[in-house]
């Protein structure tokens, strides 16, 4: 009899095993199936569509037909394109240079504030959000524009005695991308200057560093991760935004971001416009990939 | 040359409305080992960061060498900080770490070089010039932070309670080498812990400090024979506080009457009949017997034994008086009395041996 039950206990055992991991992996499958499947229905299969897109050859009338080509890409590597991404580029690095300038000290001081105060100045930076960026554009054409706020206040002033050209030039895009990217730039830096150890400047100061050589030695170096990941947060958008070039640079500045806009709305170039932002992606990522090299942030910590 | 390093005259601190030291005045000789000792709040940090230069005087002096340092900023003090987080740069390894202070004032570099490998050599860590913070031991930081502020040749070396994350070994350990590393040096060291037996050990002269206030300086000898007050007594190692009033006082020989006990004492000053007195006496100098002494000289009580703690080679033996006051006294744990709880014993010492705290 003994001999029999043995066996039989041990597959009941095994039998409970395996009732124990199949309700293991149901359990994992609902913490992480959701997700996956959000990201493969709204991320994997637009990504898979506009790639297969990009191969394709344009319609007489803007749709997609065969043959399959890599036309479009090599098209994409003509000085006319190639420029587009360089000023584009220039444009998006200015931003975040101007915003990383005017970002660290605003962080800095919200940083260093009063704990009751820190956090409404964090809500101020946030605020903007709540009202859509396309509204909050127009309001800076109202006031750069030829008979804007600022014009008419300095003609009234007696300090110019012709209205100034603020609007559609690179600078009027410059100055729109700085005031949206700003706060992309002032979290990430907040972040890393807030959780700066403040026994660590102290330190420095005792060993003989003045403010100055505390910044530069101390505070910069250990805020580095910040400052990449702003940058990043910055840079990246700052390269596909296209409507504030639109409608701060009166269209006279085509960046890659209208660029692409254009391929798909107003030259209905499908192929050609999903191989571009295929193009832009891949810049991106090459970015990203630098910055995990250089920062050795292999979860992303600084992003998020 | 003043043979004074340190001079702190009625220095006060208030943040707000609180007062965290109160007119302390204090003077530190060159080449001495002082510890500021007293519970969390008492204003011995504060004091110390006011040397440093991280917080200002609300009022009085401040004196390194001779000079007034006031509104001078801690870079242009001759003193150095080890911190009680260590607070090394996470960013720089051991060596970079140590160098820092010279880098910052350019000294050459081949000096740097020397400086730091010697700095690194005396707290024996030369091998892990290239570790990291984070890569490091406690001990280890602790020794680089230590060698981080010496390699600046300070006039004064100011340490944060330096040991209190340290594990009970690494402690005692560290406590011997900072010693011994002081008295090679020669430097001046203040050292902050509220770690009484710390203080014990190392120092050349202890201030014992409550509530901002400066209680006694002395060395550990004084403080632990002849605490002045009830909190120094209290504080500094084990003692039985009796409280009661003096009957008798003659030639500094008292009487004190301790609820309804008298006890017989010896001040060091003479004090009127009527005040109100607390005698502290040492667990260590009373004595615990079966039957009475013939000693007419001793102080003698009869007691209760209340409870035994074992504490390895001594045991700690409390009885109680006859008010039903507790009396803590100490018994070799291989020649207990044959007695157990609630036996009748006697506890005695000599009146010499109980200090008299008028404060």
């Amino acid at each position: 009899m003994k001999s029999m039950t043995e066996p039989a206990a041990a597959n009941r055992s095994v039998a409970a095993q395996a009732k124990k991991r199949r309700k293991k992996e149901a359990s994992t499958f609902w913490t992480v199936g959701p997700v996956t499947i959000w990201m493969i229905i709204f991320f994997l299969l637009p990504l898979l569509l506009v790639l297969g897109v990009s191969f394709f050859t344009r319609s007489v009338f803007g749709g997609i037909q065969p043959p399959l080509t890599l036309e479009n890409y090599v098209r994409f590597f003509d000085p006319l394109y190639f420029k587009i991404l360089w000023i584009s580029c220039v444009l998006a690095f200015t931003t975040t240079v101007i915003c990383l300038v005017i970002g660290y000290p605003f962080a800095g001081i919200i940083a260093r504030a009063p704990a009751k105060y820190r956090n409404i100045l964090l809500l101020l930076i946030i605020v903007p959000f709540w009202t859509n960026s396309l509204i909050r554009t127009y309001a800076w054409i109202v006031l750069l524009r030829t008979e804007g706020v600022i014009n008419t206040v300095l003609l009234k002033l007696g300090l110019i005695d012709q209205p100034l050209e603020l609007l559609y030039n690179e600078t009027a895009v410059l100055i729109g991308l700085v005031y949206t990217m700003l706060p992309f730039m002032i979290l990430p830096l907040y972040a890393s200057i807030e959780k700066l150890d403040r026994s660590l400047l102290e330190a420095a100061a005792d060993l003989g560093a003045n403010s100055r050589q505390i910044f530069w030695r101390v505070t910069l170096p250990l805020t580095m991760p910040g400052i990449m990941a702003g940058s990043l947060l910055v840079f990246i958008p700052s390269l596909g935004l296209f409507f504030i070039p639109d409608l701060m640079g009166g269209s006279k500045t085509v960046l890659i971001g209208n660029l692409i806009k254009n391929q798909f709305l107003t030259a209905r170039d499908w192929p050609f416009g999903s191989a571009s932002s295929i193009i832009l992606m891949a810049l991106t990522l090459l970015f990203i990939t630098i910055y995990i090299f250089i920062t050795k942030d292999k979860q992303g910590k600084g992003l998020v | 040359m003043s043979e004074t390093m340190v001079e702190l005259l009625n220095v006060m601190k208030r943040f707000d409305q609180h007062t965290v030291v109160n007119r302390l005045s204090l003077s530190i000789r060159k080449g001495e080992f002082i510890t500021l000792l007293g519970p969390s709040g008492c204003g011995k940090t504060t004091t110390l960061r006011m040397i440093a230069g991280f917080d200002e005087p609300t009022s009085g002096d401040i004196l390194l060498d001779g000079e007034p340092v006031q509104g001078r900023p801690p870079y242009e003090r001759d003193v150095n900080t080890v911190f009680q987080s260590y607070a090394l740069f996470p960013h720089l390894n051991a060596y970079d770490n140590v160098a820092f202070g010279l880098r910052v004032k350019k000294v050459p570099k081949a000096a740097i070089e020397e400086r730091v490998r010697q700095a690194l050599r005396l707290v024996q860590l030369e091998d892990y010039a290239k570790r990291k913070p984070d890569q490091l031991s406690g001990g280890q930081k602790q020794r680089i932070a230590i060698a981080r502020a010496l390699v600046n040749n300070p006039k004064v070396l100011l340490l944060d309670e330096p040991l209190g994350a340290l594990d009970q070994k690494l402690r005692k350990q560290m406590q011997v080498e900072l010693k011994h590393l002081q008295k090679q040096l020669g430097i001046t060291f203040i050292f902050v812990t509220h770690d009484q037996e710390e203080a014990l050990t190392m120092s050349d002269r202890i201030a014992v400090m409550n509530k901002g206030v400066l209680e006694q300086v002395g060395t550990p000898e004084e403080i632990y024979e002849q605490p002045a007050t009830r909190f120094v007594a209290e504080f500094i190692g084990e003692t039985n506080l009796l409280t009661g009033t003096v009957r008798l006082c003659d030639n500094r020989r008292l009487v004190v009457d301790c609820d309804g006990i008298q006890v017989a004492a010896v001040s060091r000053t003479q004090i009127p009949e009527n005040e109100k007195v607390t005698i502290a006496i040492r667990p260590e100098k009373s004595k615990l017997s079966l039957d009475p002494s013939a000693d007419a000289g001793v102080v003698q009580l009869s007691a209760r034994l209340t409870e035994r703690i074992y504490c390895g080679g001594m045991t700690k033996t409390i009885v109680s008086l006859p008010g039903g006051k507790q009396f803590v006294a100490l018994e070799k744990t291989d020649q207990l009395l044959p007695v157990v709880e609630g036996d009748e014993l006697f506890v005695s010492w000599n009146p010499e041996h109980g200090v008299v705290l008028t404060r």
